[in-house]
């Protein structure tokens, strides 16, 4: 533990030496005499150091994608002054998220987002990071501890709400999360960053450099304390949390292929009250082969990611999860109207866990295998008609294969409006914590294994227009309508006293809603930003339901929530954002709505160095936002960025 | 930094607060017009004809370089922007500059050899595998580029190393050799036709690496 503060405090001192020095040497920017000059007689190396305004958002990328996408970019993140993953996904409209303690978050899409209560766990998105599933196979959950990444070298978060499991896979039901982070060769040079707050202090540094012509590589490491939510009556809540984390990726590219090679490890622990700290540590490696030919793309890839975690939850004491992934996907050409996509995966996830003696797997240890097979092919049916139409072939331990296909329609009207249409079905497999716990109490078993819980099931209609109906506006709207099977339910045995208990699929019902999102760049320094999600829940017990914990047990979710954000750029390099979102009253456990406000006070004071001056949920000294007794307190968190 | 100076900071630019960088569109348009200055097309354009740079996808970057081109001639030519919605409208430009979001588009929909002798630039990551020459990269709220070279080379279009030199990378383009190169302001065309470039780093510390544009026609130097 003495070793362990030495080191921190070691590697602060590094960092802090590293910023006095950059802080130092650094002159300030000459923005104003560049303003005076004529642009276009710039040279081609005053161009490359131009600062272009950062407020024009870059969704062009989306246009023509039949999908309800919207995209985190680097500069939003940076911008957002906010300092973690969970927290950075709330600037996505079509997300719901929500902090349950100080290190863990549930985020959820398009409703059906769980309820704790029941254990019924937020657990029908996929989460990648560069490729990896970091969603939990034990539970189909996320572990918001798990998810940090070094921001600074974050290129875009892609957030997609609907079906999406043909191409990104399993557990694509509700949304798929894609964390993309910059090739090393677009990370080179230094980085440190120090911030320091009331509720969060960080430290990280990452340094990129040349091996030779064609190999570039980064390291990166930082560490951070999240402090404590606070309890009703104004005691700490006594959940505050550290990490420390390192990590490394490398690209080696020749005129064709890429190949990349990347790995991250971490360590942190997590205070409780009236109880020893809990524990998660993990790491990963994983390698990419990459083949852009004239007429097909190839990808090859392959990761293993081993997540450990000591603390209370759904796995009881503890587990370790190894997961062996490896995948294959090729582009093809074929002809001039048609693009295909083929691919195949297999991963394994083997795991042990510590049994609580009221929560026991059986068996403790196992080894699951899910395989999956697909083929979509894009046709241009005529000018701006583009057919998407795929399938894929998902084999998992309890339920076997399962088809999950998907069919898109998109129809560019315009150079500035796309309106896309999709229909697909996808699956959330079962996982061990769905078919292999045993809960009990003393000697009595109350909740029995059940091996025959088939998949939760949904089949999803969408719609949706892309459009930018003047130079200034940029909207999307995606209304949607899915209807559900076999949801999770908690089912009686027939005995006298209803006991054991088991999971089974006695729900059914549809949802619809929509996700709207819109950019107007007011003028040339100020953009607003209004985000929105509506949904509404039609759920019904099958016939034969035990309707045990009622029907609220699927969902304890707002009708609707919205963002609005503005960003400013003023004179000087200086920035401002911020951004007041809205969350629906909870209906069972209830809980009322709330608002509340996120700003920064940004300035670029040279050419390496950013100062900023951030407020997390400034408009209440505490707000709650998942039921229970814990509150998020107001905070603010100063920040120093500098690069050389 | 005190809250006066911060003050003073927010009000001390224009009356409308205007702000002092660029949008990304001008920084661009202004590129694709000095790239122009480093490339060699195979083709001796005729006197009169215009220099057309074609836009696809990009309203906002060829708004900017309507406002840029009339003070600007290209290699001695009037410069003209064209903005084209697909391979169709394509005609023959210099430089087709391809917006976000659509290299896909060209590299399924405009034909390869519609593309000899025009200067391919797109505008996302990976843009470079949709055969384009340049793609423009924003990282840290600049726009950068990168280069490939084999895609230049397939265009019949030299590029001259001075472009190379403040490129984020150079993909292609044969033997690239850390050592052995001529000094990088000593740039020569050389003698057998092949073009020998030079890459001075962005990072300084690092020796130039140098090449030759047709790979396996010449040695690197």
């Amino acid at each position: 533990m003495i070793c362990g503060t030495n080191r921190a405090l070691r590697s602060g001192l590094i960092a802090w030496v590293l910023l006095l020095t950059c802080l130092s040497g650094s002159n300030p920017v000459h923005g104003d005499e560049a303003v005076s000059e004529d642009i276009a007689r710039m040279s081609l190396a005053d161009l490359a150091n131009v600062e272009v305004t950062s407020v024009s958002k870059s969704n062009e990328v989306l246009q023509g994608a039949p999908a309800s996408i919207y995209v985190i970019s680097h500069e939003d993140i940076i911008r957002s002054g906010l300092n973690s993953i969970p927290e950075v996904l709330r600037l996505a409209p079509n997300l719901l998220v929500t902090q349950v303690s100080a290190s863990q978050y549930t985020i959820a899409a398009r409703g059906l987002g769980g309820n704790q209560p029941a254990q019924n766990f937020p657990n029908k998105l996929l989460i990648l990071i560069d490729g990896r599933s970091v969603y939990s196979p034990l539970f189909s959950g996320i572990y918001a501890n798990t998810l940090d990444v070094m921001l600074e070298d974050v290129e875009r978060i892609e957030v997609i709400s609907g079906v999406g499991a043909t191409l990104w896979g399993a557990n694509a039901m509700n949304g798929v999360i894609n964390i993309i982070t910059r090739p090393s060769y677009l990370t080179q040079g230094s980085f440190v960053d120090a911030g320091a707050g009331n509720q969060a202090q960080t430290l990280g540094a990452r340094y990129g450099d040349r091996i030779d012509a064609d190999t570039t590589f980064r390291v990166y490491g930082f560490e951070f304390h999240r402090g404590a939510m606070e309890l009703g009556d104004g005691t700490t809540a006594h959940d505050g949390w550290s990490k420390g984390q390192g990590g490394f990726r490398s690209e080696w590219s020749a005129e064709r292929d890429t190949v990349t090679v990347q790995g991250d490890i971490y360590r942190g622990t997590e205070n409780e009250l009236g109880n020893s700290d809990g524990l998660v540590l993990g790491g990963n490696v994983l390698t990419r082969y990459q083949h852009h030919g004239t007429a097909s793309d190839l990808q090859v890839q392959a990761y293993y990611d081993q997540t450990e975690q000591f603390g209370p939850g759904p796995q009881g004491l503890g587990f370790v999860v190894h997961t062996y992934d490896v995948e294959l996907q090729q582009t093809l050409a074929a002809g001039r109207y048609n693009r295909i996509i083929w691919g195949a995966g297999e991963r394994v996830n083997s795991y042990g866990i510590a049994n609580a003696p009221t929560l026991l797997f059986e068996p403790s240890h196992h080894a699951l295998t899910l395989g999956n097979v697909f083929i979509q092919d894009t046709a241009a049916l005529a000018k701006a008609l583009n057919l998407t139409v795929g399938i894929k072939l998902e084999d998992d331990p309890w339920s076997g294969w399962s088809p999950l296909p998907d069919a898109r329609l998109s129809f560019s009207v315009d150079d500035r409006t796309t309106l896309w249409a999709a229909a697909s079905r996808a699956i959330r497999s079962p996982t061990p914590f769905d078919d292999e716990v045993v809960e009990k109490i003393a000697t009595i078993t109350y909740l029995a294994a059940n091996t025959a819980f088939r998949p939760e099931r949904v089949t999803a209609y969408e719609i949706g227009v892309r459009a930018q109906p003047r130079a200034d506006i940029s909207l999307s709207v995606a209304p949607f309508y899915n209807v559900y099977d076999d949801l999770r339910t908690i089912e009686t045995a027939a005995t006298p006293d209803g006991l054991p208990f088991y999971w089974g699929n006695s729900m059914r019902g549809d949802t619809f809603g929509v996700d709207a999102w819109a950019d107007w760049q007011v003028n040339d320094w100020w953009r607003l930003s209004p985000g929105f999600s509506w949904v509404r829940e039609r759920l019904a017990f099958k016939a034969g339901a035990s309707e045990l914990l009622g029907l609220a047990q699927a969902a304890d979710d707002p009708s609707s929530h919205a963002t609005l954000t503005s960003s400013m750029n003023f004179a000087h390099h200086v920035s401002f954002d911020a951004t007041v979102r809205y969350v629906g009253a909870l209906p069972s456990p209830s809980l009322p709505h709330y608002e509340d406000l996120d700003a920064r006070l940004g300035w670029q004071a040279s050419s390496t160095v950013e100062l900023s001056l951030a407020g997390a949920n400034l408009l209440h000294a505490g707000h709650t936002e998942f039921p229970g007794d814990e509150r998020i307190t107001r905070s603010v968190f100063a920040e120093a960025r500098c690069r050389f | 930094m005190t809250a006066a100076a911060l003050m003073t900071a927010l009000w001390a630019g224009s009356p409308a607060w205007a702000a002092d960088t660029y949008s990304p569109n001008v920084v661009k348009a202004a590129y694709l017009v000095r790239f122009a200055g480093y490339v060699d097309w195979p083709e001796q354009m005729p006197a009169g004809t215009p220099f057309v740079i074609a836009v696809l996808g990009a309203p906002g970057v060829a708004r900017e370089l309507r406002h840029l081109l009339p003070g600007h001639p290209i290699h001695e030519l009037n410069a003209e922007v064209r903005e084209i919605t697909g391979a169709q409208d394509l005609g023959k430009p210099q430089i087709l500059y391809v917006g976000e979001g659509r290299a896909e588009y060209l590299r399924t929909a405009v034909p390869a050899r519609e593309l000899a002798s025009v200067l391919v630039v797109t505008d996302e990551e990976g843009g470079l595998n949709a055969g384009s020459a340049l793609n423009f990269l924003t990282i840290d709220r600049r726009v950068r580029f990168e280069v490939s070279l084999t895609a230049a080379d397939r265009s019949g279009l030299k590029i001259s190393s001075d472009l190379l030199g403040v490129a984020v990378r150079v993909r292609g383009g044969g033997r690239q050799s850390r050592d052995a190169c001529p000094p990088v302001d000593t740039f020569d065309p050389g003698d057998d036709g092949c073009t020998i470039w030079v890459v001075q780093r962005i990072d300084r510390r690092e020796p130039p690496m140098c090449g030759t544009v047709n790979a396996g026609a010449c040695e690197a130097a």
